[in-house]
């Protein structure tokens, strides 16, 4: 039996960029989609992921408070979170930080850097 | 002829007790009316310096009042005599009005020195006083050896004496404390001066002619009532000057609240338009990407190529949206400074760039020492490099070598990219740093780029408060200096 894939919740208002996501990444692991920040956190607690691509804009809770809240979680200690923003100046930087983000990716983006930052978190 | 007689009249009129009467009744109008004034602008402000004002303009008032009521008996119930005591201590009471009016204009100096202004007075008090009498009885002196009479005269000198000692004194530290800011300087010490020509006439008056020589006394009426009417206009323009000052002060908080919220609106564009642009642009990146990988089925070479340039023209739609956002937080003054430490040599020595030129068969020489230490915004400094460095690359045909240096100077350092490229007309130097200026229009073609890089360039540079030198020869190279001043961490 083949080992379990590993399970990622992309969480994306943009139904054209969270599909391009789920392509890229959809050979690799098992990919699930919310479209805005309340579902999407639901969907954390119910699925428990081992990793969350984040956008940062999102409607119905924005995403530092996603990323805040899942850090609060006890039960999701081991769900890692990629924050993916348009913004790139440095205080939006310091703030994921202190909400608790593992790692950052700068839109737009490659596939090949969301790839290779999704390996990196889940090795 | 008849205005010079008028004027002869009423000058005389005005020695009388009547013309006594009239001119003491004006002096309470004024006094009263600076009052007034005074008053219904400390009702709304309730400053100490007003406050005092109001004590020393009531108590010249009162003064003015009592010697109003006197006259007036004098003139209508002809009760003439005996109120003598009560004149001489109303005289007496109109040096301490002086004295407090005084004190009054000079309370910001006071202010300034950090003195209070109630020990002030009280160490003043005596002291002038005590000069006053030691001057009275110098002055009586004088009158006793012409053989004048003393009795008649000890009252009125040692009033005019005190009159001139407190004004000539305030004058005096006025004048003596001029590095403390005081508004309407000039025009209070003429004030006091003006107050003390009656005074000092009157005692010419009394020591050498015995009070009875005419002329002087007419010419002594007219300086008390000019003095006051410059208190007044001195009154007048600080409490214009505070309603003026009001005024300007409301139209700059109005203006300011403006401009805070014309910045934030700025702000919020700048961050809308910046998702809005960058989400379709990922959008055609990773489907580019998809389709180029073959993720979807396979690609013919054809199409892969058409791929790519939609690609590369993606990444350089990209790279505008970055600069016009990125000069627009630069010119908005957004952008702030975030200075620390670092090694220049470390920045540039980015394989990264040193291989994308390898391509182009130019070749990078780094003669930035190892451990160049400098104090500047470290992602700023590296889009300055970046940019420099680019365009040079831009203007550098294959063969040719972009040199990267640095110098310490005493308080400033210096960074200088040179390329051995075509090198740009001395008259379109001054150009180049503008936005969107391309030397040569065929270049936006040939080249790519879209002006923005030397722009955000120039900005960065203004931030730090350093300057640039362009040295260039056409053929031969261009060399782009950076002067920056040494900073400080903090």
């Amino acid at each position: 039996m083949a080992k379990k894939k590993k399970s990622i919740l992309i969480i994306e208002d943009e139904v054209n960029i969270a599909n391009a996501q789920k392509l890229i990444l959809g050979n690799d692991y098992d990919v699930s989609i919310a479209y805005d920040g309340e579902s999407g956190l639901k969907k954390v607690r119910e699925l428990k992921p081992d990793l969350v691509v984040l956008d940062l804009m999102l409607p119905n809770r924005g995403g530092y408070d996603v990323c805040f809240t899942v850090r609060q979680d006890p039960q999701l200690n081991s769900t890692k979170i990629l924050m993916v923003t348009a913004l790139t100046q440095n205080i939006d930087k310091t703030k994921g930080v202190m909400v608790g983000t593992d790692a950052y990716l700068t839109k737009p983006f490659e596939p090949e850097q969301l790839l290779t930052a999704v390996r990196k978190l889940l090795s | 002829m008849t205005l010079t007689l008028l004027l002869h009249g009423f000058f005389n009129f005005l020695g009388t007790t009547q013309g006594e009467l009239l001119k003491t009744a004006v002096e309470l109008l004024l006094f009263t009316v600076v009052n007034y004034m005074i008053i219904s602008e400390w009702t709304r402000s309730r400053k100490r310096e007003l406050r005092f004002l109001i004590i020393a303009f009531s108590a010249m008032a009162i003064d003015k009042l009592a010697a109003t009521y006197f006259l007036a008996s004098e003139v209508f119930a002809s009760a003439s005599t005996n109120l003598w005591t009560i004149k001489t201590a109303d005289n007496f009471f109109e040096i301490f009005a002086l004295f407090l009016i005084a004190n009054a204009f000079i309370y910001p100096i006071l202010l300034q020195k950090g003195i209070s202004a109630k020990s002030f007075m009280a160490k003043k008090l005596p002291f002038l006083l005590g000069i006053s009498l030691l001057l009275s009885l110098f002055v009586l002196s004088l009158i006793d050896l012409r053989g004048g009479s003393l009795n008649d005269f000890w009252t009125n000198t040692s009033i005019n004496v005190a009159q001139v000692v407190v004004l000539l004194y305030y004058a005096g530290y006025i004048i003596a404390n001029k590095q403390y800011k005081l508004r309407y300087k000039a025009n209070i010490v003429l004030a006091f001066v003006i107050y003390t020509l009656a005074p000092v006439i009157e005692l010419f008056n009394i020591i050498f002619y015995d009070n009875m020589h005419r002329s002087l006394t007419v010419a002594a009426h007219p300086f008390p009532f000019i003095s006051i009417m410059i208190f007044t206009q001195v009154i007048y323009l600080k409490l214009a000057d505070k309603a003026a000052l009001q005024h300007q002060l409301r139209r700059s908080e109005r203006l300011y609240a403006h401009e805070k919220e014309v910045s934030k609106l700025k702000d919020e564009f700048v961050s809308t338009v910046s998702h809005e642009l960058k989400t379709p642009i990922t959008s055609m990146k990773l489907y580019t990407g998809i389709l180029r990988e073959g993720k979807l089925g396979p690609v013919p070479k054809k199409q892969k190529d058409a791929l790519d340039i939609v690609h590369a023209e993606t990444d350089r739609l990209n790279q505008l949206i970055t600069d016009i956002l990125d000069l627009s937080r630069i010119e908005s003054n957004k952008s702030r400074l975030e200075l620390s430490e670092f090694d220049l040599h470390e920045m540039v020595n980015d394989t990264l760039y040193i291989n994308m030129v390898k391509k182009e068969q130019i070749s990078t020489v780094i003669g930035v020492p190892k451990g160049f230490f400098v104090v500047a915004d470290r992602n700023k400094l590296k889009q300055v490099f970046i940019n420099l460095f680019n365009n040079a690359v831009k203007f550098t045909p294959a063969g040719g070598t972009i040199t990267i240096s640095a110098k310490m100077l005493d308080a400033e350092w210096e960074f200088s990219v040179a390329d051995t490229g075509i090198g740009i007309e001395k008259d379109k130097i001054p150009r180049m740093f503008e936005k969107f200026y391309q030397a040569e229009s065929y270049m936006t073609r040939t080249k790519g780029g879209i002006g923005l890089g030397l722009a955000i360039v120039k900005g960065i540079v203004e931030l730090h408060e350093g300057k640039i030198r362009v040295d260039s020869e056409i053929n031969k190279g261009t060399r782009i200096t950076i002067v920056f001043p040494k900073l400080t961490r903090y």
